[in-house]
């Protein structure tokens, strides 16, 4: 029941609503006790022989305006009540989502999207229902079971209603016993379906393997097997489920049986009015809705309980990295250096990276490589402060990257990550993310920049042509030379490539780095890759292993050094070549490459 | 507008007829179970008279003859204890029934995945055909285990409440029946007004899961463009018109919900009306008012049963379309009955053969080539220069339209599917690691394949040493395609594997990926071991792989260009050539740079 209290801040924002809905509530429980009243008068007229056409007209016409009145009463509530929940809902999402939009990286890699979707969805959704059917049922079995109870004691006095709920406890302690078991076989049954889920998106997105092993029947068997699974789980969840019926109408024979009974006694001995048993045999079976409610209400209250926990847990979570100096919106600009004493991300136990100093010209080219784990992009994730930085000190002309805002700071760059990501958007929408308000010639000339504008208009749509589910889908390299463009119109001083070419061929790789190089614009340009050939022009080459920096210098002089650096080169040197891939063999990248090549040996 | 409606209707009619069909080989159980419910109902709807006895001949009159109204007692109970037991019972039976139709459909619709063409894979999203297999059944058993008995029981009890009422009280039914027409017409207006808010509530939900899922999985990215405000306020838009609409439907649903209490409320004004007015005149059965007003209860029951089961229904008919259509698709020609003709030599030969997957631009245009038994052959070219298709069409994934591929001399459509799967090894560029065992991974469900040879595949291609470094080294439960593996211990477990499955024929699709060095030598060691004794087809993407090649083909555009070994291709003029001088170049630069 505490979700009511939690929910108190709603209740209390919106009290006028609930007050009217209480109230439409209590006089929907009182009004209809009415008629059974008026039923059972008009019977002991009728059996006294005081009866008249007179009587007759006045029940049948309160009968009908009791009716039409619980049918405006009814309409109030439903507005008022399920209106409410509405807001509720649409408070908790909007909240939930700003909420989503403050954390940090860290965040996103402990909390699974499934997960994250499922508070926003099946949890906002039993929130919802608490507020909704949670107060209906509360209100109708406390107010509504009371008033019948009372109608009852005040009719046929307590015996006659002892008697009558004698079997109605029973019947709660059984719906409460089922309700307990039904939950559980419920449980079990969601998990044999989720199963029976991961097994069909491993058989359909594994199709051609599936189809080129002749794993065909071996799937369905398997399928076959865990659908059959399903099916007795469910089986389980109808066996208790069945039974509620029945033992809600057995209650209410019982009690019909012992109200008869000893009514009729009552009626023998002259204590009671047949008008009077009638009226009370109706309110007995306006009993079993109230009894319902209440089983429904431990339901509902349960469920949204622990929704509402865990909701409030995920808004609880404080960002990884705090927005210490979120009014400084200074603009940092000059060299970048990090001083090392150590840095391991939290829970992982082993030091992501190790001591030391280094410092990246602002303007220069740098390029970064190195096995993977190395330590590189954990490099551009401090300087960006995606987690927080203990041990590591970064310094963008002298000043701490966390003294100013994290809106200004990421102001200052402009990264494309490691795995292209694009929204459900058209792809001008997708290039001009970060700045909405980019007039075509801007999002053109930077799609021409990134090697994409010639694919883009061979879409049927061109740039207007939609992307994501509902729209085209891309290669990888399309998707990475969008992602390029995308971080080229923000237009920042410092641009962050974290392996930012791996899914494109030598030939646009060559193409986009010599634009980015050689343009007006001046920039610092970081290059996290595994294609040392990229790295021949960089003014500095940084080798990192084991989060340590293991070669660092120009890449002649790491030629020179015959370590790591070399010893990969001359081994791409064949692959690469030959890796070259059959891309790069036409003329065009033949000019590229050898553009490269030429510019490395003028830089000798 | 009104005709498109009714063909809509009717195809809705035939769309339920082909889901109630799913039920006829469980005729006899569903049979039982109506009966059953028939029975119950019967027995529930006697109750009432017993207890109209019990009153108009004991009570009224002032007749205490204990022991018939004991006897009435226990026929009233025994009534209902027949009732509850029934109840229970044909639920179970309907439930078995229903469960049963909902497994086999959905076995229908696994199994039919299975033999579409796999250009159907390429349209449809791979979340999509998830769904139809399991979310869409899953409405569909709704239906089946909710709606369908809901509906089936209103039908029995109301009509037998009808029935029941004009044995007892012709009058008195009638006029507890006029106010049917009432309800009926709000059930109506509510169906009608209801659904295609509804519909358009589904959607907008939709777009908020979409919205929010994806703003989840780019976070990152709306951060590092600092766009946290303006998806906030997106979000916000769709939020507040996803208000708007259910706010519409709560509308509804508050206007016409009620309806059918008050409908009840008239009943027994009418009601009263019909038994009291007789009494002014003469007298009257008090016991027949508290069957009526017993009988009331059980009438409105179902009818709102019913109109919550609306939305089921709906629903149910959505998804059967989706579910249906996924049927209709047109599935592949069946290998599976074709003789099993071994193969023996392993040749391959292509010959003028053409393909298109859209029926407009060519695939492949004229390809011919023959690879004898053992030769190792080498397909280079451009992305889209047609190297994978010549693979798809080899594995039967697509259907060429022109020409003829003969393995062993044999039309490649006369050979059977499991000898096809057998003897052609196909090594993917991404190899797909399934949940389960390392083991299980390597043999692939072949029930022959003992431990050793299992061992003896994983050696060969030296996925061992990984394997033993495994904590329960081969039956190391691999997680969901393999994410604890690296790309390069994937591959060797995908040559492990095909090692196991010895094929005649080899077909490789090399690596892009960068793999550490150290792997690198191993996966090149591997491929050698894998080629031996078997005819290969490779598609290359590193030419120092393929220099010892007995026939290296350069394509491009869908043709083969050039075709020799690497000795002849370099001495000729030619799109190899200008490869191998670029290598050339590029070493040069590299020396010198180095020393």
């Amino acid at each position: 029941m505490d979700i009511f209290w939690n929910l108190g801040w709603f209740f209390k924002r919106h009290w006028l609503r609930y007050l009217g809905c209480v109230v439409c509530l209590v006089m929907i429980a009182l009004v209809e006790l009415y008629p059974p009243r008026l039923v059972g008068e008009l019977v002991d007229a009728i059996q006294s022989g005081s009866f008249t056409s007179d009587i007759l007209a006045e029940t049948v016409g309160l009968i009908v305006a009791v009716g039409v009145a619980v049918f405006i009463l009814r309409n109030g509530w439903r507005l008022l009540l399920f209106g409410g929940a509405l807001e509720l809902g649409r408070v908790i999402r909007l909240r939930l989502f700003h909420h989503l939009t403050r954390m940090s990286p860290g965040f996103y890699q402990r909390h699974k999207t499934g997960d994250l979707m499922a508070h926003a969805t099946n949890d906002i959704r039993s929130v919802e229902a608490s507020a909704a059917e949670g107060v209906l049922t509360l209100v109708d079995s406390v107010v509504a079971g009371t008033a019948v109870v009372g109608a009852m004691i005040w009719v046929c006095g307590w015996e006659m209603t002892v008697v009558a709920l004698l079997p109605f406890p029973v019947m709660a302690f059984l719906i409460s016993r089922y309700s307990a078991q039904l939950h559980k076989r419920f449980r079990e049954s969601q998990e044999a379906f989720s199963n029976l889920n991961n097994r069909v998106q491993e058989s359909v997105s594994g199709i051609r393997a599936v189809r080129a092993h002749y794993l065909g029947s071996a799937q369905m068997d398997r399928f076959a097997k865990q659908s059959n699974v399903v099916t007795e789980t469910n089986m389980k969840v109808a066996r208790v489920d069945a039974l509620f019926d029945p033992t809600i109408s057995m209650t209410v024979a019982f009690s019909m049986l012992g109200s008869l009974g000893f009514g009729a006694w009552r009626i023998q001995h002259g204590a009671m009015s047949v008008g009077e048993l009638t009226t009370f045999v109706v309110y007995l079976s306006m009993m079993i809705w109230p009894m319902f409610a209440f089983g429904w209400l431990f339901n509902i209250v349960e469920r949204g309980s622990a929704s509402l926990k865990r909701i409030n847990k995920l808004l609880a979570e404080q960002p990884d990295v705090k927005d210490n100096a979120a009014d400084n919106q200074e603009r940092l600009d000059g060299d970048i250096r990090f001083v090392s004493q150590g840095f391991e991300y939290p829970g992982s136990g082993t030091a992501a990276l190790k001591e030391f100093d280094l410092t990246i010209r602002k303007g220069s080219f740098v390029g970064i490589s190195g096995r993977t784990g190395g330590g590189k992009t954990s490099l551009l994730r401090l300087l960006l402060r995606q987690h927080d930085a203990k041990g590591v000190e970064v310094t963008i002309g002298g000043q701490r990257n966390d003294s100013v805002s994290l809106d200004a700071l990421h102001s200052r760059f402009a990264l494309v990550a490691q795995e292209p990501f694009l929204f459900s958007a058209s792809i001008s929408e997708n290039i001009a993310f970060g700045k909405p308000g980019a007039t075509q010639e801007e999002i053109e000339e930077v799609a021409r920049l990134a090697c994409i504008h010639d694919d883009i208009l061979n879409f049927k749509d061109g740039y207007e042509t939609q992307l994501g589910e509902k729209g085209v889908n891309l290669s990888g390299g399309q998707k990475q030379r969008i992602t390029i463009a995308r971080a080229l119109l923000i237009d920042a001083d410092y641009l962050l490539l974290d392996d930012a070419f791996c899914s494109l061929d030598m030939k646009t790789e060559a193409f986009i780095l010599d634009q980015l190089l050689n343009s007006n614009r001046p920039r610092t340009l970081i290059l996290i890759t595994q294609r040392l050939t990229n790295l021949q022009l960089a003014d500095q080459v940084v080798v990192m292993d084991k989060g340590e920096i293991t070669e660092q210098g120009s890449h002649k002089a790491l030629l020179a050094q015959q370590g790591w650096y070399a010893n990969i080169f001359k081994r791409q040197a064949n692959a690469i070549a030959a890796g070259l891939d059959p891309e790069a063999a036409d003329l065009e990248g033949m000019k590229q490459v050898a553009h490269i090549n030429g510019a490395a040996s003028d830089a000798k | 507008m009104q005709n498109n409606d009714m063909t809509n209707q009717v195809t809705q009619k035939q769309r339920f007829m082909r889901l109630l069909r799913y039920g006829l080989p469980y005729k006899g159980l569903f049979i039982i179970s109506m009966v059953m419910m028939l029975l119950a109902t019967g027995a529930g709807l006697y109750a009432p008279v017993v207890m109209k006895t019990f009153i108009d001949d004991h009570v009224v009159p002032g007749n205490w003859d204990h022991k018939a109204m004991m006897i009435l007692g226990c026929i009233f109970i025994t009534m209902y204890i027949i009732d509850a037991v029934l109840s229970w019972f044909q639920t179970m039976t309907f439930q078995k029934v229903a469960l049963a139709v909902v497994h086999d459909i959905r076995r229908q619709v696994f199994n039919h995945l299975f033999r579409l063409p796999m250009a159907y894979f390429d349209r449809e999203p791979v979340g999509r055909l998830v769904s139809r297999v399991t979310n869409d059944t899953e409405t569909i058993r709704d239906l089946f285990v909710q709606a369908l008995p809901q509906t089936l029981s209103s039908v029995v009890t109301l009509t037998g409440v009808v029935i029941a009422m004009f044995l007892l009280d012709q009058t008195l039914a009638l006029y507890c029946v006029a106010i049917m027409p009432l309800v009926f017409l709000s059930i109506y207006l509510y169906r009608r007004f209801s659904k295609p808010v509804f519909h358009t509530s589904r959607a907008v939900l939709s777009d908020i899961n979409t919205r929010i899922n994806e703003s989840i999985q780019g976070m990152a990215v709306v951060q590092a463009l600092r766009q946290q405000k303006r998806v906030s306020e997106q979000f916000e838009d769709l939020n507040l018109k996803y208000k708007r609409v259910q706010t519409r439907l709560v509308m509804i649903n508050a206007l016409l919900r009620p309806t059918v209490h008050m409908s009840s409320a008239f009943a027994l004004a009418f009601m009263v009306q019909g038994f009291a007015g007789p009494a002014l005149v003469g007298p009257v059965e008090v016991g027949l008012l508290y069957a009526f007003i017993n009988y009331l209860d059980r009438m409105f029951e179902p009818l709102t049963q019913v109109s919550m089961q609306m939305q089921v229904w709906q629903q149910a008919v959505v998804s059967s379309e989706r579910v249906f259509e996924l049927l209709d698709e047109e599935p592949e020609p069946a290998y599976e009955h074709l003789e099993h003709k071994p193969f023996k030599e392993g040749s391959i030969e292509f010959r003028d053969v053409e393909l298109s997957y859209d029926g407009k631009n060519k695939a492949l245009d004229g390809i011919s080539f023959k690879a004898e038994p053992g030769q190792f052959i080498a397909l280079v070219g451009h992305t889209g220069s047609g190297k994978s298709s010549v693979m798809n069409l080899l594995m039967r994934f697509y259907q060429h339209q022109k020409g003829e591929i003969l393995i062993d001399g044999q039309p490649l459509a006369s050979i059977s599917e499991s000898q096809l799967r057998q003897q052609l090894g196909l090594v993917f560029q991404e190899p797909f690691i399934f949940h389960g065992s390392v083991a299980e991974n390597i043999h692939l469900y072949q029930s022959s394949q003992c431990k050793t040879d299992i061992q003896q595949a994983a050696e060969c291609v030296q996925a061992d040493r990984f394997i033993e470094q495994l904590p329960d080294t081969y039956d190391e439960v691999l997680g969901e395609r393999g994410q604890s593996l690296s790309t390069g211990e994937k591959q060797l477990l995908s040559f492990a594997r095909t090692m196991a499955q010895d094929p005649r024929i080899l077909l490789l699709d090399e690596a892009t990926a960068n793999i550490d060095s150290e792997t690198e030598q191993a996966i090149k060691e591997a491929l050698f071991s894998l080629r031996q004794g078997r005819t290969t087809l490779a598609i290359a993407h590193r030419l120092t792989t393929i220099e010892d090649a007995d026939l290296i083909m350069v394509m491009d555009k869908g043709k083969i260009v050039q075709r020799g070994t690497h000795t002849q291709l370099v001495n000729q003029p030619g799109l190899y050539r200008d490869m191998h001088e670029a290598q050339h170049n590029q070493l040069e630069i590299q020396e010198q740079l180095a020393s």
